[in-house]
Order: C-alpha cells, then structure tokens, then sequence
C-alpha cells in the first residue's frame, strides 16, 4: 500500500481523499512546520486555500525536504486562475487540484501520479554509469567534496525544483542536455571551493563561472569516454539559470534520467536526458507531391 | 488613392467570411464576399473594386495562380491585392511580392491591424523600407547602472505594445532557450527579467515571436542584478543594431504593428493554427434519449464542459507520462478525444514502439464502458490486414485500462488537408482504393468502424495507407445501449448513425464518401457553425456535386462518391470491394485515355 501525506488539509480535504484512495492507500495527517521531513509518502496533499504566498513558500519548503527525491506534491486548491495554478507548480507542486472537479477525474490523476516514476533499464545504465563516475570525480576533485550516488528514476517532468542549474547542450551522434542542480546552500559551498573563494565574497560572476564550468567539466569528461559508441556527442556553451522551479529545454517527448547525489546532508542532482539523433525523414511530404 | 472604396474579399470559410465583413463594412467599407476564383471575377465585372483580399486558396484555384491571372488581365492588374496567408507559409510571401501583392497578413488576424492595413493599402498600394529608417534614428550609449533603467531612451513612437503580453526566449547558445519578460526598452537595448544567468559582455540571444515569424536579436549583457537568489535575475542587454532589432523595435513601438518587409528568412515558425472550430471535426458522444433541447441548444455550455473535462483527461494523461504501465513505457501524449488519449509507448520487453489507446476517466469509471472497451480490443485483434494498425495487448495496471497498439510513424488525412488543402487526384484515389480493401476485411469480420474521417486514416513516412482508431467501433448489428449511444463525428456521420438506428458496413461507406469528398476537392461535404446544422444536412440536405466544387474532378468520380453518400443504406454500394472495384476502372480508363 502507498503512503499519503495530508498536510494542513482540513476535514473536507480528507474525507475527499480518503473516499477516492483509501482502499489503495495509507492515507495520515501532519500539520506543515520547521522540521517537516516526507518520510515514505508516496505522494504528499497540501491544501492550499486562502491566499498564495504562504502556501507557495510551504510548497518551496517541502519540495526542498524531498530531496529531489520524485514525490508527487498535489495542492488543492479552489479555481482555474492560471497565474496562481503557475506560481504554485513553480514553487514544487506537481499537480494543481480543485475539489470541484469530478471525483472520477480526480481520482485518476491521483493515480497516475502515484504509479512510481521508473528506473532505468540496463542499457540506459550504459550511458548514465560515466555520467554517475564523472560527477563524483570532479566535485572531488575540483570542489572537495565527496559526492555519494543515491539513486536514480526517469521523468518527464522539465522543472527543476532546485535554485541554481548548470546546463549544456548536447548535439551529434546523439542529443540532449546535461544539467546539474544544486540549492543555494550547497552550490555556495561547491562554487566557494571551485573558485577558491569564501563563500561570502560568491557574486553573480562566480556564480556564472562556477556552475558552468562544473557543468562542462561533468559531460567534458563523460563526453571522452564516449568516443566512438552510439552515445558520442559535442558540447554547445553552458547556460547558468537561477530561480526554483525553472524550467529545462529537454527534448520534446524524451525522458530525463534523474540522478540524485548526496553530500552529507544535502543532495544535488544531475539531469541526463539524451537520445540518439533521429533520421531526417520526409513524411508526407512524399505523398502529396503534385501541384494544385 | 483608390476612387472607390469596395473591397472585393476571397474566402473559402464562410464563417470566416462572416466574422469578418461585418468587420470592414462597419470601418465604411463596401464588401464583396467569394470564394472562387468564378465568382470573384464576376464580382469584379460588376462593380468597381479597389483592393481585393484574397486568401492562400480559394475553392477553385490557388492563390498563387489567382494572382497571376489578375496582373495579367489589363483591366485589372492595378487593383491592389492583399494576402492572408498561415504562419507557416514561409516561401509564399516572397512569391506573392514578386507576382504584385501590395501586402499580407499572417493567421490569427488581429482586427484591428487588418483593418489599419486595409487602410494603408488603400492610401498606398506599397511602402518602403524609408520610412521604417526614419523611425530608427540611433540614441545616445545606454549607461552602466545598477537597476535597469534604460537610460537616453529614445521615447517610443505612438501605441507602444504592452510589454506585459509579450513572451520572449533568451538563450546563449542557439539550442537552449529560457523564457523572458521584457522589462523596459530602448532601440540600443533591452532590459528583461529571465531565470537564464550570465555576467557582462556575454553575449545572448533573444527570441521574438512577431506575427510574421521568430526574429532573433543578438545582444551582450552590460549589467545584470542579482539582489534575491531565490527569484530570476534583471539582465540589461545591448543589442546588436541589424535588420532583425529594427524590425523588432518597430514593432515594439507600433502597438505589435509589423514592419514591412515580410518574413525572417530561415526562422523556423509554429505551425498555423486552425482556422475553423474544432467540434465539429471531433468525436461526439451524443444522447437523445435524454432531453436534447438543453443538451444540444445549450452548445456553448455543451463546449465549455467539453473542454474542461477535456483538461482533465490531458492532465490525467500527464501523470502518467514518464511512468510504466506493465511493459510499456509512456513517452509523450499524441492526442486526446473524448474516448480516451493516445500516447507514445515503448515496449520495454519485445523493445519496439508502441501507441497506447488510455480510456478516459469519464468513461473508465462506469464499468459499462470497461467491459465494452475490453470487449471490441478483443474483436479488433482479430483484423488482421496490413493497412490497419494492429493491436498487441490489452491490460490494466494501477486501475488504468489501455491497450498496445502498432505506432503509426506519420501523418493523417487531416494533417494533408490542412496542409495542402486537399490530395491530389491520382493519390487519393489510389488511397480510397487501399482504405476500401482494408474496410472490406473490418466488414467481412461483421465490425463497424463507426468514425471513419480524415483524422483515422494515416500515411506512414514510407507512404504506407493505415486505418486507425477503432475506440469506437461496434460489432455490425450490434443496437447501440446505454447512455452515451451515437459516436461518431458530426462532419462525417451517416444519417443512420445520427438517427440512432442500428449500423453496419454501409454506415461506413457513407462516412468514407464524406472523408474522400472532404479529401478530393479540400472542402467536407456539409458544413455549418453549430453541429445540429451539419447534422441536420446529412439528414435532409442534398450533397453539392464534387465536380462543381473542384471542376477538375471527373463526374464519373463525383458519380460514386455520391452514391457512397446515397442517404439510404440500400442505394450505397453494398461492398467496400465494388467501391474499389470501380475507382479502379476509373483509373484504369483516365490512364488509358492519356495514351
């Protein structure tokens, strides 16, 4: 059986979920506060009513809890305002859901959101293991950091809920794109040591510098072992983006490997999303060919 | 300036036609309405024209061609002619400058600005790339500061466009690109707010989505500030003074006006947005039983409805992208109906692609159309032909009922139509015949499709025909039960299917002479703004010959598609076989009488 964490949700709330998905799932509460940590939810439910900056700071806050981990965060939350649906996926919620809508509705999303996101198959393995071994290597050996490799699951999801990312993209015999992201916390302690700086001295300068040159030290240095195979790619300039809940240019219809390292407390991640270049090909092209 | 102020304006989409005249009658225009090159030119015998507005394709004749015969004619090759073309027509513009039209304008259509064109077409057959010079006299060095205050801006020209609706793209290598609001402007540069980080001298790109297409700016970064980590950061960027930024910022500071000078050459643009409403041309569920006034006279309620659950069904299909149902891994939504959706799989066992058909929630929930769901994938497997999309596995997992079908890399008959207009000749009979045998194998093992339309017929890259989506087809005989009783699609139902009565093969066959009429000559059979009048006319309306839609199609051939559309099942042809029978001697006679 799944767990699902109810956070602040009220009787309604409850009594509404509990009719949708008690007979799959492990349905608690908990009430939001400083230490609040997911546990083993397979899917946490905030309500959100009233307002938008509390509970998009709250949804933030338990986003970072989750470690990057691929916990499914449903808000409930009343209208279709499209502004605030937006500010509320940007701050880490996965799903925007109103107690209005059809419970068959509902009660479908809710599912698909709980079928657990997939791991790789062995021949994915084959390409994410360099990308795994080189990311340990450089921030050992550029930022003094050990790194240890936690886990990894596929997503097609293309925000990243961290606040810093580092991203190169990836053309020839296969493309795609390459990021690392890090919370602020860890990426000054990771650029400090890069740049040989304090951490207090980290401007927007170093910040551009560090998280670039991570980035293409990461897929430079897998890129090399991926000479001559079908996984070969060139590198474009890296891009440095700022804000949580960004979102990434991943290839459309593609799925982004998500691999979640941890550096004692804290975690970071590394995006790989890459696939062999399609051949060009005329579609229909070929059968409409005569001219009106 | 023009002695007369009659608009002579060519449209094949009579809504469209309607939605807009009013438009330029109220601006004191007088306006002529065709939708062929015929009646154009006896509009144009009859009264005195001073501008005709003229679409890409007309019923009779291209655009193009039309043109041509105009600025031939001495008559009348001094009339202006202004184009509305779709966004995607990237060579045309050019082609049509070169022929003499004074000017077009890209679908959407924003009103305003065709009746502001319409004006100056009128006052002022062409305009020159001077006038857009003297509007772009370069400013003072904008100031390194802090904030990003433009500084010696250049004050904006008259209705500046409201930065607040405009979505830009920044990017630093051409390949990734993250969206941007633009903060403030001057023609040396512009401020934005944008997660994409740099520092000074950076060099960046900045993408605009102007009406006539993607204009790209280079610029360098001179300041950027970085006050809150945890928000994006305001990055002032000096931009490069070519072609690409003065056309921007002209259209920055005409209110969204576009400068003349047609479209970016080599920009990659969306593809046109559809033109005509889409309801008409989807499948409906529709229920007589129940009190068809308020269902069906409350249409816009009915499309409000229609549309919110349809985002629930999208969203639902979301969710489960990028997880695994069984053996199958979803790779991205390909589209959704109010049956089900269907994405893009890969089988992670036999590692092939798949199409995933995923009944929707609505339907899902009543155990009635689970049981049916099952029960017709069943029937359906047995079909076993090379031009229809096989079904591999039917399953459920996590509560969730699909079934596995063979992906089908390419595009439909809709997609053609909406592109070209129509098929050729020669290829669309070629595709009947392929489409008739493959619906003599779905008859022979007593199914009816019940949905054939464009939008079900598919063209592989490697030109292969393939007859999709059968999430609505019945066993023949089968009387139709429960709630949600007649399915089909408006643009294309029989008239049996509409009346609710029981269907066979024939329905089909009536349906397919309606997708090929639509295909033959670019127009569907029967057509109106609210469904109860499409309805309606496959009831009672005859059809308008094929022949005097598109003159080039054959009577023989307007013959048999007439006869595939007879209103009663017993005057269609009885086999899809004779269909294909008979086209095929229609073939066989137009190529002999060739030699």
């Amino acid at each position: 059986m799944k767990n699902i964490l109810l956070v602040d949700c009220n009787a309604e709330v409850t009594r509404t979920v509990a009719s949708l998905l008690s007979d799959t799932c492990k349905i608690s509460n908990r009430a939001f506060g400083d230490d609040f940590a997911p546990g083993h939810a397979g899917m946490i439910i905030l309500d959100a009513q009233g307002g938008i900056d509390a509970p998009a700071d709250k949804i933030s806050r338990i986003r970072k809890a989750c470690a990057f981990r691929a916990i499914p965060i449903i808000v409930i939350k009343d209208g279709d305002d499209l502004a605030t649906i937006e500010r509320l996926l940007s701050a880490g919620a996965t799903e925007v859901l109103s107690l209005d809508a059809p419970a068959a509705a509902c009660r479908q999303i809710l599912q698909g959101h709980l079928i657990p996101n997939r791991t790789p198959l062995e021949k994915e393995m084959a390409y994410l293991t360099p990308f795994i071994e080189n990311t340990v290597t450089v921030l050992k050996k550029m930022a003094f950091v050990d790194a240890t490799f936690r886990e990894v699951y596929f997503s097609d999801v293309l925000r990243t809920y961290g606040d810093i990312s580092g991203i190169i993209g990836l053309s020839g015999t296969s493309e795609g794109t390459v990021a690392v992201t890090f919370y602020w916390d860890l990426a000054r302690k990771v650029i400090a040591n890069m740049m040989k700086v304090t951490e207090d001295k980290i401007n927007a300068e170093y910040i551009h510098d560090g998280a670039g040159e991570l980035i293409n030290m990461i897929s430079g240095s897998t890129k090399k072992q991926f000479k001559g195979t079908p996984f070969h790619f060139d590198l474009s300039l890296p891009t440095v983006v700022v804000g949580s809940g960004h979102q990434l240019g991943h290839p459309e219809g593609s799925s982004i490997a998500v691999l979640i390292f941890d550096v004692g407390e804290q975690s970071f991640v590394l995006q790989v999303c890459l696939k062999p270049k399609k051949e060009n090909k005329e579609q229909a092209e070929s059968v409409q060919t005569e001219a009106q | 300036m023009c002695a007369t102020n009659d608009i002579l304006f060519i449209n094949q989409d009579e809504r469209f036609r309607e939605s807009i005249i009013p438009l330029l009658q109220a601006a004191g225009y007088t306006v002529h309405a065709a939708n062929a090159m015929r009646n154009a030119l006896s509009v144009l015998t009859t009264h005195p024209v001073g501008l005709i507005v003229c679409d890409q394709a007309l019923d009779d004749i291209g655009g193009l061609e039309f043109l041509g015969f105009i600025k031939k004619d001495p008559l009348r090759e001094n009339i202006p002619v202004m184009f509305l073309v779709p966004l995607k027509d990237q060579g045309r513009p050019l082609k049509l400058f070169e022929l003499g039209a004074v000017d077009y304008l890209v679908y959407p259509l924003d009103s305003d600005m065709l009746i502001h064109r319409i004006g100056q077409a009128f006052r002022s057959p062409s305009q020159s790339a001077s006038a857009l010079k003297q509007e772009s006299a370069p400013s003072a060095p904008v100031a390194a500061t802090a904030r990003s205050e433009p500084a010696t801006a250049k004050p904006a020209q008259a209705k500046p466009i409201d930065l607040s609706t405009i979505g830009v793209e920044i990017s630093r290598d051409g390949l990734l690109w993250m969206p941007g609001k633009i903060k403030a402007f001057t023609d040396q540069s512009i401020s934005v707010e944008t997660s994409l980080f740099g520092k000074k001298g950076v060099a960046l790109m900045i993408r605009f989505k102007q009406p006539e297409g993607m204009f790209v700016v280079n610029g360098r970064i001179d300041t950027i500030v970085f006050d809150d980590f945890q928000k994006p950061a305001d990055i002032d960027i000096l931009v490069e003074q070519d072609d690409s930024w003065r056309r921007t910022f002209h259209w920055l500071t005409h209110g969204g006006d576009a400068a003349p000078g047609g479209a970016p050459p080599g920009e990659t643009s969306e593809p046109a947005p559809v033109q005509c409403a889409s309801e008409i041309e989807a499948t409906i569920a529709l229920s007589p039983e129940e009190d068809d006034a308020d269902e069906i006279s409350g249409e816009q309620l009915q499309q409000k409805a229609a549309k919110k659950k349809q985002s629930y069904d999208i969203r639902f299909y979301h969710s489960i992208i990028g997880k695994q149902l069984d053996n199958y891994r979803v790779i991205t939504l390909i589209g959704a109906g109010s049956m089900g959706g269907v994405l893009q799989g890969w089988d992670v066992a036999l590692e092939r692609e798949v199409a995933l058909k995923i009944i929707s929630f609505e339907l899902s929930s009543k155990e009635e159309f689970r049981e049916l769901f099952v029960k017709e994938a069943r029937v359906i497997s047995k079909l076993n032909h090379p031009n229809i999309a096989q079904i591999y596995n039917i399953g459920c997992s996590s509560d969730i009922l699909y079934y596995a079908m063979e992906f089908i890399d390419g595009i439909t008959l809709k997609d053609v139509i909406a592109r070209y207009r129509k098929l050729s000749l020669q290829k669309g009979l070629a595709v009947l015949i392929t489409v008739c045998k493959a619906l003599e194998v779905v008859y022979q093992n007593s199914i009816v499709h019940r949905d054939i339309k464009p939008a079900n017929i598919m063209i592989t890259h490697s030109g292969a025909i393939k007859l999709v989506d059968f999430g609505v087809a019945h066993s023949r005989d089968l009387k139709p039960s429960g709630k949600h009783r007649i399915m089909g699609t408006p643009l294309y139902m029989s008239p049996e299917q509409i009346a609710g009565l029981t269907l066979d093969h024939r329905s089909d066959m009536y349906s397919l002479g309606a997708t090929f009429y639509h295909v033959l000559c670019g127009a569907p059979p029967f057509n109106a703004k609210e469904i109860n009048d499409v309805l309606d006319q496959h009831l009672n309306a005859s059809i308008p010959p094929l022949w005097e839609r598109d003159p080039k199609i054959p009577s023989q051939l307007s013959d048999v598609i007439d006869k595939m559309m007879a209103k009663d099942p017993n005057d269609r042809y009885q086999s899809f076989k004779a269909v294909a029978d008979e086209i095929s001697g229609l073939r066989t006679k137009a190529t002999s009488n060739k030699t």
